[in-house]
């Protein structure tokens, strides 16, 4: 099991090895095999609403960083997910394609895609890593979201 | 320029008038397709001149009784927003309104706040005491008077309702695929009660350009935009073109999910409106099929070979409980062993999916 170094920015849990995506609050871990997971942040997931269903682009598929990697829905919402790195798709979550609302319930822990990554090194530079960057840049969110109304404060 | 304010927004109004159904749908898609960044809104209205049915992305295309629209002469067409299988003809104006994604709110139902409440605006402004009920049903009461839903394509994000001047209930009933003629029935039943139209609601002298000219005029009032009716530009007129072709292939209109019922596991369940939704599944010899309306059971039938002529008694315990576990599991304790495998086969039916 993953031994996770979790921290807290509000009320919101996150872990110091995941990089973000700092628009479309998802986050990228690099697996041991060169590999990338990819799933949504706390901030995510909530805006989401309550996800009732999930789609992907077939593995096999090749998708360019901001392209879309499938799609989800709530509450009769249909938004893409947009790939935070380019890569291959070389497996579907399917927990998460079975129990969409998995995603909201424990965003961290569900990943949906694995990628294998085709530019990662010079990609993970435009995304959020390191503690103290993460706290900066998601206590800047809250603030953001909560000024619009878009999450509980 | 100091002293020179700047000027209102435009809000483009683009109306297709009476299409093919395929541009119905395609309309829309085009339109967000060909949006950019810090483009106008747009408000696109057109009727499809043919009846057909759409289904949302995620939905299996075997929830459509494939043979019956074949009979009917139904086109099946698949839509990249949510939502289930519905019924679609002439009596019915669409509306969609289209922005850029960055001018929209990223939560969805503030997304659907502020895009339908301009909609809502105009209903009563027909005549029509419409509200919001739940995130997206455009209701008079408990009973829906607009089906709406919502999506990001490409840069854009586009929030799509009709206007329900007469409705063949019985026909959006014959196209589902449904377990049984029972639940056909039932479902014909709440649909009837629960899906109204501008017409039953007393505004049966609205015309089309009436609810057109309404709509308009509050979607540039909430936008506080200057409207501006125009025909589609070239790239949007491709961009429709190309959904045309998308929406047309077969690998389309199967979806990502077809073969993956969507909904309760062990059951069939189909939404009539916010609030009030149809349940029927079965284990063994031991079968449930029960409508909720506004968090309670309101009808209830349980059939099982060995019941002992205690079917009724199962059912009438139900009538009236919460829909929640609790309150169903404490109805059924006196019934034991039965009662106990009954709550089981309830419960995926208690919450709308």
């Amino acid at each position: 099991m993953k031994n996770h170094k979790l921290f807290s920015v509000g009320r919101y849990d996150l872990d110091e090895d995941l990089y973000f995506e700092p628009t479309t609050h998802l986050w990228v871990s690099r697996q041991a095999d060169g590999r990338v997971q990819c799933g949504f942040d706390p901030l995510g997931a909530e805006t989401s609403g309550d996800i009732v269903a999930v789609s992907f682009e077939a593995v096999g598929s090749v998708v360019g960083r901001g392209a879309s990697l499938g799609h989800l829905e709530a509450a009769k919402f249909v938004g893409p997910v947009l790939a935070p790195v380019s890569g291959k798709i070389v497996a579907h979550n399917d927990v998460v394609l079975a129990n969409p609302t998995e995603i909201n319930r424990a965003p961290l822990e569900r990943w949906l895609v694995e990628l294998e990554p085709i530019d990662l090194e010079a990609e993970l530079e435009r995304l959020i890593h390191g503690r103290e960057q993460v706290v900066s840049w998601f206590a800047a969110e809250i603030e953001r979201f909560e000024s619009k109304g878009m999450v509980a404060e | 320029m100091a002293g020179i304010p700047d000027p209102k927004p435009t809000l483009r109004v683009l109306d297709a008038g009476t299409v093919s159904a395929l541009r119905s749908q395609c309309l829309w898609h085009g339109i967000a397709s060909a949006m950019s960044p810090g483009d106008a809104p747009v408000l696109s209205f057109c009727r499809p001149a043919e009846p057909y049915v759409s289904i949302g992305f995620h939905r299996a295309i075997e929830e459509i009784d494939r043979k019956a629209c074949r009979r009917l002469g139904l086109p099946i067409l698949r839509r990249q927003i949510g939502g289930g299988p519905v019924y679609i003809d002439r009596d019915q104006l669409f509306f969609q309104i289209t922005v850029p994604v960055d001018s929209a709110p990223a939560r969805v139902d503030r997304l659907y706040r502020d895009y339908l409440s301009p909609a809502v605006r105009a209903f009563r402004r027909l005549g029509v005491d419409a509200r919001l009920r739940g995130s997206n049903d455009i209701a008079v009461g408990n009973r829906r008077l607009s089906g709406t839903g919502a999506g990001r394509i490409g840069d854009a994000v586009t929030v799509v309702g009709n206007v329900i001047f007469r409705f063949e209930h019985r026909v959006m009933i014959e196209i589902l695929a449904l377990p049984s003629e029972a639940m056909r029935r039932e479902c014909c039943r709440l649909m009837r009660t629960h899906v109204s139209t501008l017409g039953a609601e007393g505004a049966d002298r609205t015309t089309f350009a009436r609810a057109r000219e309404e709509l308009t005029r509050a979607y540039g009032e909430a936008l506080g935009s200057v409207v501006q009716t125009e025909s589609a530009t070239e790239a949007e007129e491709r961009a429709i073109a190309g959904w045309e072709e998308t929406l047309s292939t077969s690998s389309w209109l199967w979806g990502p999910r077809s073969g993956r019922w969507f909904g309760p596991r062990g059951g069939r369940q189909v939404k009539i409106c916010a609030g009030v939704w149809v349940f029927a599944a079965h284990r063994g010899d031991l079968g449930v099929q029960m409508s909720v309306v506004d968090g309670r059971l309101e009808r209830v039938w349980i059939h099982g070979a060995e019941l002992n002529g205690e079917a009724e008694r199962l059912g009438g315990a139900l009538e009236g409980a919460l829909a929640e576990p609790a309150a169903v599991e404490k109805r059924l304790a006196p019934f034991c062993e039965t009662g106990r495998r009954l709550a089981e086969l309830v419960a995926p039916g208690l919450t709308l999916h």
